[in-house]
C-alpha cells in the first residue's frame, strides 16, 4: 500500500496545487482591480477542471478498493478461464485476435473469490489483447495455459506483441502506471493486489522469442 | 513558451502539468513579474540566451524526460547560475534534502501558499541580482 498511497498524494496534489493558486491568484487579481470578468471565468474553469481532477483519482481507488463478494469457493480455473475467454471472443474477434487455450486436461482446483479471479483473468487477457491488437496480422494470436507446478497452480498468458521496455517487468503492477496513451494504469494493479489476497503471486517477463507472458500462481485447493 | 507581464524580474515556470502552469502564471502576474511557462525541462533549455536579469526558476521535480533534479544538476554547471525553487506533488525528505544540497533557493510541497512562493521569488531574484553586481557567478 505504500506506493499507492505515495501515487495517490501526487496525483491529489498535483489539481490542489492548481486550484489553491488559481483561488489566492483571484483573491489578489480582485486586490488589483485590473481583471475582468473574462479573467476570473477562466479562473474558476480551471478550479472546476482540477476539483474534478482529483475526484476521479479518488473515483478509482475507491472502485479499486471496494470489496465486492467476499465468499472464498472452490473454483476449477480452467471452468473460469473459459467463461472469460469466451465472455471477451467477439471483442477478440472484431480486432482479428485469436485467443489460443492450452489448459490442462485435469481439474485445476484453487480457493478464490470467483468474481475476483475473474476481474484477474479479464485483465490479463485484455492486456495481452491489447498488445497484439496493433501488431502485424501473424502475431496476432494470445495464448492462455493452465499447468501445476509444485503444488500451485499456474495460469500462462503470453501475447505475441512488442514486449515490455527492460525494467517495465515490475512497474506494470505499480498503480497509476501504464503502457497506453489511454491507460488509468490501474488494471494490473488491482490484478495484483486481487491475487495476493488469493495467497497467490503474479509477475511478467519478456519471453525469449518475444511478446510478455504474464503468470499467475495461485495455491491449489486442499483434496 | 509564453513571456508575459511588465515586471523587474522574470520567472521561469517548468511545470508538465498543464493546470500548475496556468495557475502559478496567474499567481505571479498579480505580483507583477514577467513569467515565462515551459511544460518541459528542454522547451526550457531552448530559452533565448542570454537569460534575462533577474530571473530565477520554479521548477517541478517529477517530469517525464528531463526530472527538475537533472534540470538543477545541469544548470548549476551552466556558466550562469539562475537561481532556482523547486516544486514538488511528491515531496519526501531526502529529495528536499538533495535539492537543497544542490544550492535550490527553497523546496516547497505541492499544494504551496502564495505567500510562501512569492516570498521565495523574491529570495531568488535578490540573490540573481546580487549575483549581477557581483560580476556574476561565472565558474
Amino acid at each position: 500500500m505504500g506506493e499507492l498511497t505515495a501515487s495517490l498524494a501526487h496525483q491529489l496534489n498535483q489539481p490542489l496545487a492548481g486550484i489553491l493558486s488559481n483561488a489566492q491568484a483571484a483573491r489578489r487579481m480582485i486586490d488589483a482591480g485590473q481583471s475582468t470578468l473574462e479573467d476570473f471565468t477562466d479562473v474558476i474553469d480551471d478550479i472546476i477542471a482540477d476539483d474534478h481532477r482529483a475526484a476521479d483519482v479518488i473515483r478509482r481507488v475507491r472502485d479499486m478498493l471496494t470489496p465486492g463478494e467476499t465468499a472464498l469457493t472452490k473454483l476449477d480455473v480452467n471452468v473460469l478461464i473459459d467463461g472469460v475467454t469466451k465472455l471477451i471472443a467477439s471483442d477478440a474477434l472484431l480486432r482479428n485476435v485469436s485467443i489460443a487455450s492450452a489448459l490442462s486436461p485435469e481439474t485445476m482446483a484453487v480457493t478464490a473469490n470467483r468474481v475476483d479471479l475473474e476481474q484477474v483473468l479479464l485483465n490479463v487477457l485484455t492486456n495481452a489483447i491489447d498488445a497484439v491488437a496493433v501488431g502485424p496480422a501473424s502475431g496476432r494470436v494470445v495464448t492462455v495455459k493452465t499447468a501445476r507446478s509444485n503444488g500451485d497452480i499456474r495460469i500462462l498468458v503470453r501475447d505475441q506483441g512488442p514486449g515490455l521496455p527492460p525494467g517495465f517487468e515490475h512497474r506494470v503492477f505499480e498503480p497509476f502506471f501504464s503502457t497506453k496513451k489511454s491507460g488509468m494504469g490501474m488494471g494490473l494493479a488491482v490484478a495484483r493486489s486481487l491475487v495476493e489476497q488469493a495467497g497467490g503471486a503474479i509477475g511478467a517477463a519478456n519471453h525469449s522469442t518475444g511478446g510478455v507472458v504474464v503468470t499467475v500462481t495461485l495455491p491449489s485447493a486442499a483434496e | 513558451m509564453t513571456f508575459e507581464g511588465v515586471g523587474p524580474g522574470t520567472v521561469f515556470v517548468i511545470d508538465d502539468d498543464l493546470s500548475v502552469r496556468r495557475a502559478l502564471r496567474r499567481l505571479l502576474l498579480t505580483a507583477d513579474y514577467r513569467v515565462v511557462t515551459c511544460e518541459s525541462a528542454n522547451e526550457f533549455l531552448l530559452s533565448p540566451q542570454p537569460l534575462p536579469r533577474p530571473s530565477c526558476v520554479v521548477l517541478d521535480v517529477r517530469m517525464p524526460a528531463v526530472s527538475g533534479l537533472d534540470l538543477q544538476e545541469a544548470l548549476r554547471a551552466a556558466a550562469r547560475a539562475i537561481p532556482i525553487i523547486l516544486i514538488s506533488g511528491h515531496a519526501d525528505v531526502a529529495t528536499a534534502a538533495r535539492a537543497k544540497a544542490a544550492g535550490a533557493v527553497a523546496f516547497l510541497s505541492k499544494p504551496f501558499d502564495d505567500v510562501s512562493l512569492l516570498a521565495a521569488v523574491r529570495k531568488a531574484l535578490q540573490q540573481d541580482r546580487e549575483a549581477s553586481t557581483n560580476g556574476g557567478p561565472q565558474k
